[in-house]
C-alpha cells in the first residue's frame, strides 16, 4: 500500500516537472521592436510592363475601412505623410506625378483597415468591395469594376489593423471595361499607423519591388 | 597506446577505490538533469542554429542488478533563433520580414542504462532511450505567426556519462554527461530535430 502511495506520489511529481519545464519555452517574438515586428508584402501581376507605364495619381485622403466597410476618407498629418512617400518613391523610379483628371496611366490609393467586430478580413473580401472604397468614378470610369488578378494567392487575414496600398492600371481600362489592380502593398505590426514611421514603411514597399521603375 | 593505458589506469582506480559504494539491485533511482544542447545536421543548417540554455531531462530507473538497470525518462528543450529582416519571394510577390522560429521537443521514453562500475567513486555507464517525441515547430514572420503544429514522433537517445556518489555509502550522487537525441520530423520542409547535448544534475533513490 506504501508503495503504491509512493509511486502514484512519484509519478504526480514528474507530471508536474513536465509542466514546468515546458512553461520554460522562451516566447519568439515576446522582445520584437516595433519595427521587427512589423512585415511588409507585395503582390503583383507579373504580366505587366511596369516601365510602360509614365505618369501616376495618388488619392488625396486615406480611406478607412473597418470591419470590412468604407467608414471615412481622412487627410490626417500621419495621411499626408503615407500619400508623400508613396509620391517620394514613385518619383524617385521615374513616373510623373499628375492629376487625377490628366488621364494618368496608374492610380494609387492608401487604405487604412480597421478589423474591431468580427476579427478577421480576408485579403480576397477587400478586394471582392473594392468598388466601395474606391468607386472607379474616382479615376474618371464610372460604371467600370475593378479587378484583382493575383487575389487567389494573396490569402493573408487581417486581425487588427493594416496599411494597404493599391496601384491600379488606368492606362488599358476601355479594352475590357476593368480596371487591373497590378500591384498591392500591404504593411502590418506596431505602430504601423504613426506618423513618423511612414516614410521607411513605403521605402521598404518599394525596396522590394524593384520591377516598379518608368522607362520615362 | 597512450590512451588504452589511461583507459586501463582510470579503469583500475575505480575499481579500487570504489568496493564499499552503496549497490543499485532492486532499487528506484531518479535522475534529474540540466541540459545545455546544439542542433545538428540539416535541424541546424534549415531552422535553428542556436545552442539552448533551456532543457531538462528526468529518469525513473529499477536496478535489475548492480549494473543494469531499466525504466522510463522524458526531457524538454526549446529552441528558438530570429533571423534579421530578409526579403522573401512567394508565389505573387515578396515578404519582407524578421523571421522567428521556435521548436519545443519533450521526448517520453523507455531507457536502459549500464553502468560499468557501480561501486567506484567515478562510475561511468552508457544509456539509450527509444520512444516517442511531442515536438511543436512554430514559426512567426514579425509579430504574425506563419506556420505552427504540435507532432508526435519517434526519438532515440543515445547517452554516456558518468556518475560520482556524494560519498562511500550513498546512493545518491552528481551525474555529468553527454546526449544524442535523434528526432526525425517532417513538417514543412523541416526534416528532423535531432540534437546533442551535455547535462549534469543529480541522482537519488525514490526512498
Amino acid at each position: 500500500m506504501k508503495r503504491k502511495s509512493g509511486m502514484k506520489l512519484s509519478i504526480a511529481t514528474a507530471g508536474l516537472l513536465l509542466l514546468v519545464l515546458n512553461s520554460c519555452t522562451k516566447d519568439p517574438i515576446k522582445n520584437l521592436s516595433d519595427d521587427e515586428s512589423r512585415i511588409y508584402i507585395t503582390n503583383y501581376d507579373s504580366t505587366i510592363q511596369f516601365g510602360a507605364f509614365k505618369t501616376f495619381s495618388i488619392s488625396d485622403s486615406v480611406a478607412v475601412i473597418s470591419d470590412g466597410k468604407l467608414k471615412e476618407k481622412t487627410q490626417t498629418n500621419a495621411d499626408a505623410a503615407l500619400i508623400s512617400a508613396v509620391k517620394d518613391n514613385m518619383q524617385q523610379r521615374g513616373y510623373q506625378l499628375v492629376d487625377k483628371n490628366n488621364n494618368p496611366d496608374l492610380g494609387i490609393s492608401v487604405n487604412k483597415i480597421i478589423s474591431t467586430q468580427t476579427g478577421v478580413m480576408s485579403y480576397p473580401s477587400y478586394w471582392g468591395y473594392y468598388n466601395t472604397f474606391w468607386d472607379p468614378y474616382y479615376w474618371g470610369y464610372g460604371g467600370y469594376d475593378y479587378y484583382f488578378p493575383y487575389s487567389t494567392y494573396a490569402v493573408y487575414q487581417i486581425k487588427e489593423g493594416a496599411l494597404s496600398i493599391d496601384m491600379v492600371d488606368l492606362k488599358d481600362v476601355n479594352a475590357n471595361k476593368e480596371i487591373k489592380g497590378i500591384w498591392n502593398g500591404l504593411i502590418r505590426g506596431e505602430a504601423i499607423f504613426n506618423s513618423a514611421n511612414a516614410a521607411n514603411q513605403i521605402k521598404a514597399l518599394f525596396d522590394q519591388s524593384p520591377y516598379l521603375k518608368s522607362v520615362n | 597506446m597512450k590512451k588504452i593505458k589511461l583507459i586501463l589506469f582510470a579503469t583500475a582506480l575505480c575499481v579500487a577505490i570504489g568496493s564499499t559504494a552503496s549497490a543499485q539491485q532492486g532499487r528506484t533511482m531518479i535522475n534529474i538533469n540540466y541540459s545545455v544542447n546544439s542542433p545538428s545536421g540539416s535541424f541546424k543548417s534549415d531552422v535553428i542554429s542556436k545552442t539552448s540554455l533551456r532543457g531538462w531531462n528526468l529518469s525513473v530507473l529499477y536496478g535489475l542488478s548492480n549494473n543494469f538497470s531499466i525504466g522510463a525518462q522524458a526531457g524538454f528543450n526549446d529552441f528558438s533563433e530570429k533571423f534579421p529582416r530578409a526579403v522573401y519571394n512567394t508565389k505573387s510577390g515578396a515578404i519582407s520580414a524578421v523571421l522567428s522560429n521556435s521548436v519545443q521537443t519533450i521526448p517520453i521514453q523507455v531507457k536502459a542504462k549500464y553502468n560499468f562500475f557501480p561501486v567506484a567513486p567515478v562510475q561511468p555507464y552508457v544509456a539509450a532511450g527509444i520512444g516517442g517525441n511531442i515536438a511543436t515547430y512554430n514559426q512567426f514572420l514579425g509579430e504574425f505567426s506563419n506556420s505552427g503544429t504540435t507532432k508526435f514522433g519517434f526519438a532515440a537517445t543515445p547517452e554516456a556519462g558518468i556518475i560520482i556518489p556524494f560519498g562511500k555509502n550513498s546512493a545518491s550522487g552528481i551525474t555529468i554527461g553527454a546526449i544524442y537525441n535523434y528526432m526525425p520530423y517532417s513538417y514543412q520542409g523541416v526534416k528532423n530535430l535531432n540534437n546533442w547535448g551535455v547535462f549534469a544534475g543529480i541522482k537519488f533513490p525514490l526512498k
